[in-house]
């Protein structure tokens, strides 16, 4: 009895361990293609193109869930990633995501990126005020200084839609923490620095 | 005989006449559906190369069709997709983004980030510590009844 309950239990257990394992690896490799994809400009084009088709047709194109739409990079926790477009469960497995419907970054408005805090924003609680992010979004190429870092409650309200340019990252809070989070770690970013190429040179 | 005949021969002649005459000016009522359908593609024609031209055919369609008293379908999402570039896979319409803007306008929550896989992960080794612990003492059992 003991060895059927023993062995049961073995079966269980590799079978939840090979499941978030190839998650991970799910994850890792959706990530290399991201990365694969970016470096190929394909994400830049996309976001050129849909930036371009809103400036002369008063219309917004987003690209699909999925498709690499910005890059970031937060020097002081080392962290250099590709964004995909959605905050869905597939997206976050492999990068940080961006918030269909709100801004890109670098563009006017207040654009959301979301990640996973046992993953890419696993010290996004190391960030300070003053600290900077650099992101980069099709023909946009933007330095930014954490203005604000605060934790709030899972329903809080917390993401306004903003006039001028603003990057804000959400992750769950605590950080070091299994199981649903109650909480949540909004750092707000303001630009610092902003150079634009053109839409040609960028598509 | 003659009188009768003539007057016969009149009125042959004049009573067709005459309602032909009511006829002629009879136009068939046509109708609203078909007159703002007529309205809308005599526009587009003249509209075609011209962006601005093209934004007002949206209202004017919504109008034509409001005074012929026809729900006008939502022509957005059709503009959108008319104008994105069909080479680019990677780009959709933002119609169906709507709610989520106006979401954030008003105040939207933070995505959930809280992923299940460390638990998973270590409930995982867990069990299969346990499991391997419960066979080895199974087997440690058996070896000391045999000896």
């Amino acid at each position: 009895m003991r060895k059927r309950i023993g062995l049961l239990l073995y079966v269980v257990g590799g079978l939840l361990l090979s499941f978030a394992v190839g998650r991970y690896g799910v994850g890792v490799a959706r990530a290399d293609e991201a990365r694969e994809a970016w470096d190929a400009a394909e994400g830049k084009a996309a976001v050129a193109l849909a930036r371009s088709a809103a400036l002369h047709h008063g219309m917004r194109e987003t690209p699909v869930d999925g498709a690499p739409v910005a890059r970031i990079v937060i020097p002081k926790i080392d962290l250099d990633e590709i964004v995909l477009e959605g905050v869905d469960g597939d997206e976050l497995n492999a990068e940080p995501g961006h918030l269909s419907g709100s801004a890109y970054p670098g563009e006017s408005g207040n654009a959301v990126i979301s990640a996973h805090r046992d993953r890419h924003f696993n010290h996004l609680d190391a960030l300070d005020v003053g600290d900077t992010i650099v992101t980069e979004s099709g023909t946009h190429h933007d330095s930014w200084v954490v203005v604000s870092k605060r934790v709030v409650g899972k329903n809080d309200r917390a993401l306004f839609s903003t006039p001028d340019a603003t990057l804000t990252l959400t992750t769950c809070w605590p950080i070091r923490y299994l199981g649903p989070a109650p909480e949540r770690l909004i750092v707000t970013a303001k630009p610092l620095r902003r150079k634009q190429t053109s839409v040609a040179s960028a598509s | 005989m003659p009188t009768r005949r003539l007057i016969v021969l009149s009125l042959i002649v004049s009573l067709p006449a005459a309602a032909a005459a009511q006829f002629t000016t009879f136009i068939p009522p046509q109708t609203k559906v078909m007159d703002s359908a007529k309205a809308v593609v005599a526009a587009q024609k003249t509209a075609q190369a011209d962006t601005s031209i093209n934004t007002r055919l949206t209202n004017l369609k919504t109008w034509v069709d409001s005074a012929a008293g026809v729900v006008a379908p939502s022509t957005q999402g059709q503009d959108s997709l008319s104008t994105a570039n069909p080479d680019s896979a990677a780009v959709r319409s933002s119609a169906t983004n709507t709610s989520d803007t106006a979401a954030l306008r008003n105040g939207a929550r933070a995505p959930e980030t809280a992923s299940d896989l460390p638990l998973l992960a270590l409930v995982g080794v867990v069990t299969l510590g346990l499991g391997a612990l419960l066979l080895g003492a199974g087997g440690n059992r058996r070896m000391r009844t045999d000896a």
